[in-house]
């Protein structure tokens, strides 16, 4: 009658690891396809196309065509440089002609007073108005003169997704509709116009348009991708997709080792059934019919409730995310539920039916003994192999690359064969220590080290688990932390730029009084870079698309007396006295310390050598710069001055005396950036919480199906340890000493690999520096004993009352 | 000392423990049985599986209880260790009356002065057949273990075997690992419920051999459970049961 309690147990634990598993891959599956498929849309947003070919001459109308025939969406922007009158002083202007569709992806904000609300809006401006940039926001409607015409400016853009380059580099935007531009009479021969052709729709589509349009591109035509957008957008887009191929992936591990470990306990309890039919002369062919038909029975029960529960799980994320995207979430199809009840399927029965096929080849008697059953070299491999091929099945589903699933599948590998092996050889040692005695510490590792415990296999099967939980909650604390850190309290929200030497100082006074905080001013002023260590850039041949934009970016020079916030030197010295260069730049363009790079202003030349490599934070929002030059280089040259500023909501009516003191300063506002990227920050955090419950669920089942089929086992043991004198503390230390260095040596190993491990993904793929964590091993370890103890004794607590009568019936 | 184990050990047990000895010392009985009756439930109800049984135990006899399958054997030695408790009646076990006793109180007065023998064996798997035997001196916190341990095994043949690991042990090894690790601790009574039930004839002579043996050697009480009437050759007595009552005591 006993025999049947844990029997159930076993079959409940498989259903629930099963409906787990397959809830984690459904959800999962679910929420990173529409994560990812909404940060390609973001991604997007920063070209307000899926591609974009620029040329500084009129496309050919054939290209606008070949996107149609493929099934694109088009439009087509003009951009160029002009002068506007304001009160009667010519103002540089970057002018944009938009056609109809514009923008393809993305939307744009506009609002009609400086200090109002923004609204979105899908189209650009109409034919006859303009929108204008809020550097020139004191000529809102008011009518302004372009070329030949005179055009209303009616709103103020508040942001324009593929405004890109440099924030404070930009002469002030004006908007208008393509269909005025003709009549305005700028774009003649000579005019420097840039002309771009955008283009949007299906992937698979888009990427055939660029392979056919690639061959026809003449020089001066460039197929453009993110690599020309906003660097810091890009970054947290980046950041967030691996981040999230990371976690998807450990989160199946964890559900494969809850499964792996369900289903080889309810084998070891089935056996005692199949042995039973086997006496009564039944067929293997019928037993594993039969068996095959309760997996499947398992299975079929699992699927409702694993797909709803995973189904479920994606809403309040979704509710949330499309908040703060302000977007709802594309939708993703059914195969996300394929997947997750195909592996569902395929976990269940490669990790069963080779213990069952097994319990098959044992004699009856052998079974019903408990004998350890010691395999032979060909049924080990043979079920060895068949877990590998099912966990390498499963990881080609998830991964879709068969590069990444190798990869991962030998990681796994290498943890799985390694940590039990460890721990036997640990346990070994400490035994080895206790030759003398045997109560508490050798009773206690000899239970471990008993077969019929599996205690490696499931302190393994634990120590993975809680080292991926560990990896995630690590990865995803540090990368919010690099966030945050970029993005202090009083994270500035407009750029000053556009400052004249004289009034860099009255301003930073004035701000001051005014109680706002802002950046160190800094001075400003346009170089190219003309020459490295001699040699002209234009005849150096570089291999990237990068370089090539340095060799043709204006640069913004400073200088500076101390090393900038959040710059940090890597090599070289500060106070030598030469060019400051930033990594990137000096990796993209292979400067090394002691190159002399040659920099032109207007036609003159000056020179110096490199003197210090600089690491930059780029996402800080402070006035950043590729290069810095010794003070005395640059402070004769022509420049403006520019800084950063917090003003608070509250502190707006700052900014009308401000533009009155100050006319020729102009405000940037890039609280609307801000807030973009801070929504991407926020989502991947919030769907970490809930990757990171699924995975702590997973491991309690892992723990739970472990217990489960020890329990008898240390039932029968107390009894024995009571009829051998044992009193009740004796009894109850037995135990707990037994979960505490379980939970001690999970702990260890948890906390030991993910700070391996933590370091080198941080290192590798998210270029984050690791730093060694006291807290993290406090936390394994914490969590793994208590969490072990505590289930554990929980679980056990009436095997404490079980009467030793049952040594003598059993 | 073992860094897992908690320091003080109870005093009161010691106390306890000290007059047990000194009682069962002064009785001349080492088990009263009286008038015990156990009843359990069943699915069809209440289903009396030992009815109005008594008889006494003395110092160093050696009792053989028989009868055929279901007859009540082992429900009857159960009660008289004090694995279980009676419906009616009652078991005085080494001077103390077990019937107003609950689980921790009856598992005291067992402690160093009970040894148990099973069907299958129960040895601590994973343990050497030394460290089996360790385990009951160290629980009742006995001074040199380790050599008490050794003289014991070999006592019961298998100083040979000391530091093997049980499960390699063949049956009849691993019963001698239980006697010792039952002798152990120099019980006044050893229980063993058909401890040849397990093994060959051969071997399951041998090891009742060996339990006689040992009885003679240290005048511990012997109540032993069996199907085989030859056992009951250098028994001092035996009880033969039919449905759950005593059908013959005899005395040799
Ligand atoms: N908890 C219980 N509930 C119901 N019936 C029980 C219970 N314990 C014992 N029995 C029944 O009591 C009877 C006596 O059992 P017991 O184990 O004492 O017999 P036994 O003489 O030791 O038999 P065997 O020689 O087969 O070991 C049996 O019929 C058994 O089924
Ligand atoms: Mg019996």
């Amino acid at each position: 009658m006993n025999n049947f309690i844990p029997r159930i147990h076993a079959w409940w634990l498989l259903w629930l690891s099963v409906v787990i598993t397959i809830s984690i891959v459904a959800a999962s599956q679910l929420f990173t396809q529409r994560i990812s498929l909404l940060l390609d849309h973001q991604a997007a947003e920063l070209l307000a196309a899926d591609l974009l070919i620029s040329s500084s001459d009129k496309l050919p109308p054939g290209f606008q065509q070949l996107a149609q025939q493929h099934g694109l969406t088009t439009a087509t922007t003009v951009s160029l440089r002009t002068a506007i009158f304001i009160d009667d002083e010519a103002q540089l202007i970057e002018l944009k002609a938009v056609s109809e569709n514009y923008p393809l992806r993305g939307t744009l904000e506009r609002k009609y007073s400086l200090l109002g609300e923004s609204t979105k809006i899908e189209q650009g401006p109409q034919p006859g108005e303009i929108w204008i940039d809020s550097k020139i926001a004191a000529q809102l409607h008011k009518n302004i003169e372009l070329g030949l015409i005179n055009l209303k400016a009616s709103w103020i853009i508040s942001y324009e997704p593929d405004r890109g380059g440099s924030l404070f580099n930009m002469a002030p935007r004006i908007l208008m509709s393509q269909q005025n531009l003709q009549s305005t009479g700028l774009l003649v021969a000579g005019s420097r116009a840039k002309y771009h052709l955008l283009v949007a729709g299906e992937q698979h589509a888009v990427d055939q348009f660029a392979l056919s349009i690639r061959p026809l591109l003449e020089d001066g035509q460039r197929l453009q991708t993110l690599e020309n957008a906003r660097p810091e957008m890009r970054n947290a887009l980046d950041k967030t997709r691996k981040f999230f191929a990371l976690s998807i992936v450990l989160t199946l591990v964890i559900a494969m080792i809850a499964i792996a470990i369900t289903a080889r306990y309810s084998a070891s309890k089935e056996s005692i059934k199949v042995a039973v039919m086997r006496t009564f002369g039944i067929s293997s062919k019928r037993l594993i019919t039969f068996y095959l038909s309760q997996l499947l029975k398992v299975w079929l029960w699992a699927i409702p409730a694993g797909l709803l529960l995973g189904y479920l799980a994606q809403f309040p994320l979704q509710w949330t995310l499309g908040l703060w995207f302000g977007t709802r979430l594309p939708e993703t199809g059914y195969w996300p539920y394929v997947v997750a009840s195909l592996i569902g399927l395929i976990s269940l029965i490669g990790f069963s039916l080779p213990h069952v096929l097994n319990v098959l080849e044992t004699p009856p008697m052998q079974v019903f003994r408990q004998i350890n059953q010691r395999l032979s070299r060909v049924k080990s491999v043979f079920l060895l192999s068949s877990s590998l091929i099912t966990l390498f099945v499963v990881l080609m589903l998830i991964v879709n690359e068969l590069q990444m699933a190798g990869l991962l599948f030998v990681v796994i590998l290498l943890f799985a064969a390694f940590i039990p092996l460890v721990l036997k050889l640990i346990l070994k040692l400490l035994m080895s220590f206790n030759r003398k005695q045997f109560w508490l510490n050798a009773y206690v590792l000899s239970r471990l080290l008993s077969g019929q415990r599996n205690a490696l296999f499931v302190m393994s099967g634990f120590s993975l688990t809680l080292l991926s939980v560990l990896l995630i909650s690590q990865v995803k604390d540090q990368l919010l932390q690099d966030w945050e850190m970029q993005l202090p309290q009083d994270k500035p929200n407009f750029f000053l730029v556009n400052i004249p030497t004289a009034e860099a100082k009255p301003l930073a006074r004035f701000l001051h009084s005014e109680k706002v905080s802002t950046s160190v001013a800094y001075a400003m002023v346009r170089t190219r870079l003309s020459a490295i260590n001699g040699v002209d850039v234009k005849s150096i041949q570089f291999e990237s698309e990068r370089s090539n934009h340095f060799k043709n970016h204006v640069f913004n020079m400073s200088f500076s007396d101390e090393v900038p916030a959040d710059n940090q030197i890597i090599e070289g010295d500060w106070s030598a006295g030469g060019f400051s260069v930033e990594q990137g730049m000096a990796q993209t363009l292979n400067i090394k310390l002691g190159d002399v790079l040659q920099f032109s202003v207007q036609g003159a030349l000056f020179e110096a050598v490199v003197s210090n490599i600089r690491t930059v934070v780029w996402e800080n929002f402070q006035p950043n710069f590729y290069v810095l030059a010794p003070r005395q280089l640059l402070e004769s040259q022509p420049q403006t001055w520019l800084m950063s500023a917090f003003i608070d909501q509250h502190q707006k009516t700052v900014l009308k005396p401000l533009l009155q003191q100050f006319p020729t300063v102009t405000l940037l506002d890039i609280s609307e950036l801000m807030r973009r990227i801070k929504g991407i920050i926020h989502s991947a955090s919030l769907a970490l919480e809930f990757f990171f419950i699924f995975a702590t669920l997973s491991a309690i089942i892992v723990l739970l199906s472990a217990l489960n089929t020890t329990n008898r086992q240390r039932e029968m043991e107390i009894a024995l340890l009571q009829v051998v004198g044992a009193n009740r503390r004796q009894k109850l230390l037995s135990q707990l000493a037994e979960f505490i260095l379980m939970g001690i040596l999970v702990g260890v190993f948890a906390a030991l690999f993910a700070s391996l491990t933590g370091w080198i993904v941080g290192n590798m793929f998210f270029d984050l520096s690791y730093t060694f964590s006291i807290g993290l091993w406090v936390i394994s370890l914490m969590s793994s004993i208590v969490l072990i103890t505590t289930m554990g004794t929980l679980f056990i607590r009436r095997s404490f009352s079980i009467s030793p009568m049952r040594l003598l019936r059993s | 000392m073992s860094i897992l184990e908690l320091p003080a050990r109870v005093a009161v047990e010691t106390k306890l423990v000290i007059e047990i000895v000194s009682k069962s010392k002064k009785m001349d009985d080492c088990i009263v049985v009286s008038n015990l009756t156990k009843t359990v439930q069943a699915p069809e109800g209440p289903l009396t599986i030992l009815q109005d049984v008594g008889f006494n135990v003395k110092p160093g006899e050696a009792l053989v209880i028989t009868g055929e399958s279901g007859s009540g054997k082992t429900t009857l030695l159960g009660l008289m260790a004090g694995l279980d408790i009676a419906t009616q009646g009652e078991v005085v076990l080494l001077g103390e009356n077990l019937s107003n006793k609950n689980e921790e109180q009856r598992a005291a007065i067992r402690k160093g002065h009970v040894g148990f023998v099973f069907q299958s064996f129960h040895l601590v798997t994973g343990a050497t057949a030394l460290q089996n035997v360790m385990l009951p001196l160290e629980l009742s916190g006995q001074q040199n273990v380790l050599l008490l341990a050794e003289q014991v095994l070999s006592s019961v043949g298998l100083g040979h075997r000391l530091n093997t690991p049980v499960e390699h042990l063949s049956g009849g090894e691993q019963q001698r690992v239980a006697i010792a690790r039952a002798y152990a601790v120099e019980p006044a009574i050893l229980f063993a419920d058909e401890p040849t039930g397990n093994l060959d004839t051969r071997t399951g002579l041998q090891i009742s051999e060996l339990l006689f043996d040992l009885r003679d050697q240290a005048g511990t009480a012997l109540i032993l459970v069996t199907h085989e009437e030859r056992l009951t050759e250098r028994a001092e007595r035996q009880i033969k049961m039919s449905q759950g009552r005593i059908t013959d005591n005899i005395s040799f």
